[in-house]
């Protein structure tokens, strides 16, 4: 890492490029990976395979690794300041590489239930997917975002190697940046690139009008939906979720003002964000939840790890009496 | 006091309301479509102050130093007005001023000049009101702004009123930094001098707007009209017919020649615009009666060569046709091949009715400017309110000489039509650019009038100089 | 990276940056926006073109400017329905990428210089 690069990008993303390039996880966590999938029978090779993506499998180390990086921005430790990055977690007492929990199914981690939900939903739905396990690769996301091009560029070409290698034609997304990625961003750099690539949602609205399934709560609930901005502006899928949970009988799905959901969805503040500007990022989280509890819904339904996160810390701050869900999950639960 | 001016400034208003980061001062400085900006009048330092009083004890700092001082609202004016013409200014945004008294009993709101005019529109809407203006940039502009303006933006002013119809009074810092109150808490306007007038509309060269006392509407029942033309002179004489049987005036009309209406029209996916494009909106207390204006409309319409005319009732439909009407600058997303377009000059004249076809003519090819003849031209505009826009546009290689000679040959031939047809600007303000044709409008005798007035209020001059000498623009 | 690369990558971001004529609507789409136009998309693009053209300002603000968008695209999607689409939010993408390629070929240079 050359000095001068340290003094201009936030140190927040240098983290997470390295943590990238060395350690294929966005957190930085090889050990945890694919264990959620251990129980579920999930073969490599598939017509359709799954993209679990770093999101949901890692987030409890991601909220750990925020919370670190908030503390070290605190310190006055960001951008230009930084000796070096482990150096500064030393400093606040948190050790990343030492954190060795297993992370499964768990009652404490609301994230990697959603990846099974997911499976779940498909396989209900009568789609079995294939999925990659140890071997799927982090897609380089953040790494763009942060605006080193040229390490995405080639990560995304080695990813593309080991698609080809396991003989992937037909991709399932579920983390809307990683889908986006992998549909939008990947053509740009990978001459020939024939993967075809869709999120979740899109597979399962198609699967619900064609089986006629008729999903169904328990208890009628009031929700409104949060739009990931990944999902919106970038997938541009805005009915699609809205279909599916219109299609949920007992659902009451009361939306924003126009001008505030679907393609005009204000951000969350969640991501990339809470990397660099932590403060900022809590703020604008407060803004966007003091807009969704306005609908006066009981339950914030979304369905990207960032924003689950981000609304989950945010609500709870506010000690709202709102539940944040996955759509994925909820949609789980209300299917037989 | 005696220290840098920011950090008099900063001690004034509070440090977080106070900048002079290089980027804030230019954001500021620049003027939507007018972006060029001499390094010398980069002003010095950016103030929001957040309450009256901290408009007070800033332009009372400005006063007794003498340093220029320029109002903001949102800053979307693209006529010069907001832009500093002097070195060494002060930037004054009212933008902090979001405070809402809601006096429904009495029909008017109090407002921040700082209020949001999408915001404010949203809230009066949820109690059943109408904002009666739409401006184009209605998503980041302020009351302050537009009641300085006293522009109703794309509505029929003859329909609802202009703004001072809704201004019952308005809060003031005197460039002394004295705060006076204009007006009446009643629904009636005082008779006799009411020196509301001297502040509604004056773009801020006789005070700071911090207040406004903002009379409510109920909102009305609306049609939707949408007409195709094979002529844009038909257009003119649907209107002129409409108003000559004596029919209530629309709250909108609209013309959108045919090129302009292609992008937006793309963009919706509507497809090709069947001629150039008439809109109108009735409005009424009872649907059934703007319904029958409707009805009306499109009569009149169809009588002067509409290819189609027809209410338009799905909302869908009527969402496409006005996004792609509103938002004109979609015109600058087509392309001339590989090349984006830019817009380059710009022109706006509210013409007297019966010219409405003259001046459409006119603009068109009865004009000798050479860069105008060679750029590509488009017309829409407010033609049921006889307000009359055209852009002209050119690819974002062209270079900056040749684009300005676009923008000054429009503002001169915008000149032409204002003397020749003895109209004038209804929409956005005629000070700063427009000062050589005011002259020539109204005589330097009116000018001097102006000056003294403006002298005997603000005797340093430190409000917004150079706007009514028309510096930089002559 | 050259230095020639870098200029085509400066021209191809100032040039998006001309298309923008400060309509500033999207000024309040933005979900950083605090009361300062650099908060804001408007902002960024105006700091992105000042820096990259002409100079002004510093990296350490700039870049402090850029990452403190969220990359939402509120901004672009409004610009592209109303405005003139001159894509802010990936201009603002592109001026990351060119800060970090900027900087790395600093680095470069850095790194030549000592044996």
């Amino acid at each position: 890492m050359s000095k001068s690069l340290k003094d201009v990008i936030p140190v927040g993303h240098i983290y997470i490029k390295d943590n990238i390039l060395e350690k294929d996880s966005l957190a930085g966590v090889s050990e945890s990976k694919a264990l959620w999938a251990k129980d579920l029978n999930l073969p490599k090779k598939a017509e359709y395979t799954f993209f679990a993506a770093c999101g949901y499998q890692h987030m409890k180390y991601v909220e750990g690794m925020m919370g670190a990086l908030k503390s070290a921005s605190k310190m006055g430790m960001g951008m230009g300041k930084v000796v070096g990055i482990s150096k500064a977690f030393g400093k606040v007492g948190v050790d990343l590489t030492g954190i060795t929990a297993k992370i499964t199914a768990s009652k404490d981690d609301p994230y990697t239930p959603v990846l099974i939900s997911a499976i779940s939903v498909l396989r209900k739905l009568g789609l079995d997917v294939g999925y990659l396990h140890e071997e799927e690769p982090c897609c380089g996301s953040p790494m763009y975002y942060a605006g080193f091009e040229d390490d995405y560029a080639e990560h995304s070409r080695k990813n593309y190697e080991i698609f080809e290698s396991f003989g992937v034609k037909k991709l399932i997304g579920l983390v809307p940046a990683c889908t986006a990625s992998l549909r939008d961003y990947y053509p740009k750099y990978i001459e020939g690139y024939d993967l075809e690539v869709q999120h979740v949602l899109e597979v399962v609205v198609q699967k619900l009008k064609k089986t006629g399934v008729k999903p169904k709560v328990k208890e009628n609930v009031k929700v409104t939906y949060h739009d990931p901005c990944q999902l919106s502006r970038y997938l541009e899928l805005t009915d699609e979720p809205r279909e599916i949970l219109k299609s949920i009988e007992g659902i009451e799905l009361a939306d924003l003002d126009p001008e505030q959901c679907g393609k005009w969805s204000t951000c969350c503040g969640g991501g990339g964000l809470e990397a660099t500007h932590p403060e900022l990022a809590e703020r604008v989280g407060v803004r966007r939840v003091e807009e969704l509890l306005e609908t006066g819904a009981s339950v914030i339904v979304s369905n990207c790890p960032a924003c689950e996160m981000q609304l989950t810390k945010v609500t709870k701050k506010l000690n709202a009496n709102v539940k944040v869900i996955d759509l994925v999950r909820l949609l789980d639960e209300s299917l037989e | 006091m005696g220290g840098s001016i920011i950090s008099d400034l900063k001690k004034l208003v509070g440090k977080e309301n106070a900048s002079d980061n290089i980027y804030e001062r230019i954001s500021y400085g620049q003027d939507a479509a007018q972006p060029d900006l001499e390094p010398e009048k980069i002003p010095v330092a950016v103030v929001k102050p957040q309450s009256t009083r901290g408009v007070s004890e800033a332009l009372k700092y400005a006063n007794k130093n003498k340093i220029p001082i320029y109002i903001h609202g949102a800053g979307t004016a693209f006529k010069g007005s907001p832009k500093p013409k002097r070195p060494g200014s002060i930037l004054l945004s009212t933008q902090g001023l979001t405070s809402i008294e809601e006096h429904e009993e009495d029909m008017y709101y109090e407002l921040g000049a700082g209020v949001n005019l999408y915001k404010l529109e949203k809230l009066l809407l949820s109690r059943g009101y109408l904002l009666p203006m739409t401006i184009g940039s209605k998503f980041s502009s302020t009351i302050g702004g537009a009641v300085s303006i006293n522009t109703v933006g794309h509505m029929v002013d003859i329909c609802l009123g202009k703004i001072i119809d809704y201004v019952m009074g308005v809060e003031v810092v005197l460039p002394n930094g004295d705060i006076i109150e204009t007006g009446t808490r009643s629904i009636r306007r005082p008779a006799g001098l009411d020196y509301t007038r001297f502040f509604v509309g004056a773009e801020g060269l006789f005070g700071v707007i911090t207040k406004v006392r903002f009379r409510v509407i109920a909102d009305r029942k609306k049609a939707y009209v949408v007409g195709f033309f094979p002529e844009l002179t038909d257009v003119a004489h649907a209107f002129q017919r409409y108003y000559r049987e004596k029919l209530p005036p629309p709250l909108y009309g609209e013309v959108l020649d045919k090129v302009a209406a292609e992008a937006p029209f793309r963009l919706r996916g509507l497809g090709e615009p069947k001629g150039h494009m008439a809109l109108a909106i009735t409005i009424s207390y009872a649907q059934e009666e703007a319904d029958r204006e409707a009805q009306e409309m499109v009569r009149v319409f169809k009588s002067e060569n509409a290819i189609d005319a027809h209410v338009v009732t799905s909302k869908r439909e009527q969402t496409d046709y006005w996004d792609a009407r509103d938002n004109i600058l979609n015109i600058l997303q087509a392309s001339e091949g590989d090349e984006k377009l830019v817009m380059a000059g710009a022109l706006e004249s509210s013409v007297p009715l019966s010219h409405l076809d003259d001046v459409l003519v006119y603009l068109q090819t009865g004009h000798t400017y050479r860069a105008l003849k060679e750029a590509k031209l488009f017309i829409y505009g407010h033609i049921g309110t006889c307000d009359l826009h055209g852009m002209w546009v050119a690819p974002v290689s062209m270079p900056q000489a040749e684009r300005m000679q676009i923008a000054k040959e429009a503002v001169q031939l915008e000149g032409d039509v204002n003397l020749m047809w003895g109209c004038a600007s209804g929409e956005v303000g005629q000070t700063a650019s427009r000062m050589p044709f005011f002259k020539k409008r109204y005589g330097m005798a009116a000018h001097t009038m102006l000056m003294n007035v403006k002298k005997a209020i603000d005797p340093n001059n430190i409000l917004n100089p150079g706007n009514l000498e028309g510096e930089g623009y002559e | 990276m050259s230095n020639s690369e870098l200029a085509e990558l400066a021209k191809e971001i100032t040039d998006n940056v001309q298309r923008c004529w400060k309509c500033r609507m999207c000024v309040e789409m933005c979900p950083t926006y605090e009361g300062w136009f650099t908060q804001s998309t408007a902002g960024r693009l105006m700091a992105i073109n000042l820096y990259i053209k002409h100079g002004l300002g510093s990296e350490e603000d700039l870049s402090n400017m850029l990452y403190s968008c969220t990359t939402c695209r509120r901004c672009q999607e409004r610009c592209r329905i109303l405005s003139t689409d001159c894509s802010p939010a990936d201009t603002i993408l592109k001026a990351r990428q060119y800060l970090v390629r900027k900087a790395e070929l600093k680095g470069e240079r850095n790194h030549e210089q000592i044996p």
